[in-house]
């Protein structure tokens, strides 16, 4: 098994997941409790993920970072280089893509938490930040968990993405999937297999821990 | 003194819109419950007071502050407004212990941990701090939810139906502490409920609400007993209601007829011209008696039949019909399932007559 596209794989799952996390909570809190009549709007660019095909995704975020587009130009003359084939590069395809897996389990968390709990947080002086972290934040939190382990597995197992974005650069871009594709285009069955057998596994057991969580969600 | 609480406003929803309309200039601590029936906008006044409801128009003063202007677009949030909510099904925290609930809300002074525990042992609680919610009855849950409110410090209660999501001698209990507690309180508080026992144990003045609408207010007994209208009388409890005419009006009231019966009544007119109304009388203020066949009814009292008798508790409910074909309700001892004629008579002052 290709043990340095296992690191890049896991380096790339916890990235995305973090950023997803960081980016995924407060978005998901506001499209729970925003008022404003445009949010579908975001809801759909949110979830658009779902129904585009990753080859899509590719060729515009290609697009946008080449060296023709003002943001690829403007991220060149910061950094040295070019957003597309590095590592960077297929961390943002990977949080873009991955937005609807975080975002719609961190908004159906949200949602179960009853709102007068928020409101009686409220009337007892408790600010909005703080009766986020204190109320809404705990009692969403097998949700987000949930949220984040799909994030995660679903990085891992990313392929076509991750393919038009970064290419095939061991050790930069190539992660398992990436591996178990050129393995089979060598003919070398005996590595994709171990590998495959490895991804599967890994899919199982994620599955497990996301049904052991919803099992654990907080009678109220 | 000046006016604690002035307030007129209006909240519009696609189907109805709540108009509320309070002016409480004096004795600030007194508790006034907000009274009707179900879905006809008490809890929506009070989630307007609280701040969870932005008006739609008018405004609310409070304290000396305005706490909503619509015209203004003022609307201080409820975290500024010290109103202590305590909600129908309590909305305890889960994942809190009793302890942690309770001191969500209290300042953090340094005596914080001392006033907690005085609390948690005024509300007999002690001995329960590490309890989760989940793991307590209705009735400990409801005094950790009003010791959360209370430890927050706030300068007004609003208690949306507060004795409601407990069963029958919890909620007897209850409603006996509550009322202690209250009065201990020396706090202005609003009481939402749709109980009328529960409403004369707990306030002392009385707003009755219907379809959105404010109808009357004023003390408690004052609204139970003397309602401005039929809309007032059918809230608070009146079961019959008959068309009458007006014979005679006087210093003490009204002589008033129906179909040849005639009895004293309050009256609650609008407009001492006109000559008719409608007498508004409690089935327990309506007293049968045995007649002897064959003879008429005194002038004060009028024949019926007994259609149908329902037992209610240790009384029975008579539904009776009178010559005129009215239907008439009355709640009689037990002992009257023997009376086989009866006439029919009322407790004086009994009879309260409303504009038609």
């Amino acid at each position: 098994m290709d043990l340095v596209a296992l690191r890049l794989t896991l380096q790339l799952a916890f990235c995305t997941t973090a950023v997803l996390l960081v980016i995924g909570l407060p978005l998901a809190h506001w499209l729970v409790h925003s008022r404003r009549s445009w949010k579908w709007v975001i809801d759909a660019v949110v979830s658009l993920p779902l129904v585009l095909p990753p080859t899509v995704l590719g060729f515009y975020l290609l697009w946008t970072t080449s060296r023709r587009s003002l943001f690829g130009q403007a991220y060149e003359s910061l950094t040295g280089h070019m957003l597309p084939f590095t590592f960077a590069g297929i961390l943002l395809a990977s949080v873009l893509y991955n937005l609807p897996f975080a975002v719609r389990p961190f908004v159906a968390a949200f949602s179960a938490v009853d709102r007068r709990l928020l409101e009686a947080a409220w009337c007892l002086g408790s600010s909005r930040w703080r009766t986020f972290w204190r109320v809404s934040l705990p009692l969403a939190r097998p949700g987000i968990l949930t949220g984040m382990i799909l994030t995660f597995a679903h990085t891992v197992g990313e392929f076509g993405v991750v393919l038009m974005v970064g290419g095939n650069i061991p050790g930069v871009t190539r992660t398992l999937s990436i591996a178990i594709f050129e393995d089979v285009d060598s003919l070398n069955y005996a590595a994709a297999g171990q590998t495959s057998l490895v991804l599967l596994a890994f899919a199982f057991l994620m599955l497990a821990l996301v049904h052991a969580l919803q099992k654990r969600m907080p009678q109220v | 003194m000046s006016s604690w609480m002035e307030a007129a406003f209006t909240r519009t929803y696609p189907e109805t819109s709540i108009h509320g309309e309070f002016h409480w200039s004096d004795r600030p601590r007194r508790v006034t419950a907000l009274f009707g029936p179900s879905g006809c906008g008490k809890t929506t006044l009070l989630r307007c007071l609280a701040g969870l409801e932005r008006l739609d128009d008018g405004h609310i003063r409070a304290f000396g502050q305005t706490w909503s202007d619509a015209a203004q677009r003022i609307h201080v949030a409820p975290q500024r407004r010290s109103v202590g909510f305590l909600f129908q099904e309590y909305m305890l925290f889960p994942h809190l212990t009793v302890y942690d609930n309770v001191a969500f809300g209290a300042p953090s002074w340094p005596d914080q941990r001392a006033q907690i525990e005085q609390l948690l042992q005024r509300f007999q609680l002690t001995g329960l701090e590490r309890r989760l919610p989940r793991q307590l009855s209705g009735g400990q849950q409801q005094r950790v939810a009003l010791a959360r409110v209370l430890a927050a410090q706030p300068r007004l209660l609003c208690l949306d139906e507060p004795l409601s999501a407990l069963d029958g001698p919890t909620r007897t209990e209850l409603r006996i502490a509550l009322r202690e507690w209250l009065h201990e309180l020396q706090l202005p508080a609003l009481i939402v409920s749709h109980d009328a026992i529960e409403v004369q144990a707990l306030a002392d003045d009385l707003v009755v609400m219907s379809a959105g609408r404010i109808h009357q207010t004023g003390p408690v007994e004052q609204v139970l007993h003397q309602p401005v209208d039929l809309t007032v009388a059918k809230i608070v409890g009146f079961e019959n209601f008959l068309p009458v005419n007006v014979i005679e009006q006087d210093s003490d009231g009204l002589l008033v007829e129906h179909a040849g019966w005639r009895f004293r009544g309050q009256d609650r007119r609008n407009s001492t011209a006109s000559q008719s109304g409608i007498a508004c009388i409690r089935a327990e203020d309506l007293r049968l008696q045995e007649t002897t066949p064959g003879l008429p009814a005194t002038n004060n009292a009028a024949t019926a039949t007994i259609l149908e008798l329902i037992p209610e508790g240790v009384m029975l409910r008579a539904r009776l019909k009178l010559a005129s074909g009215h239907i008439l309700q009355a709640l009689v001892p037990r002992a009257a399932a023997s009376l086989k004629t009866i006439s029919i008579d009322l407790a004086t002052g009994a009879a309260v007559v409303v504009p038609s």
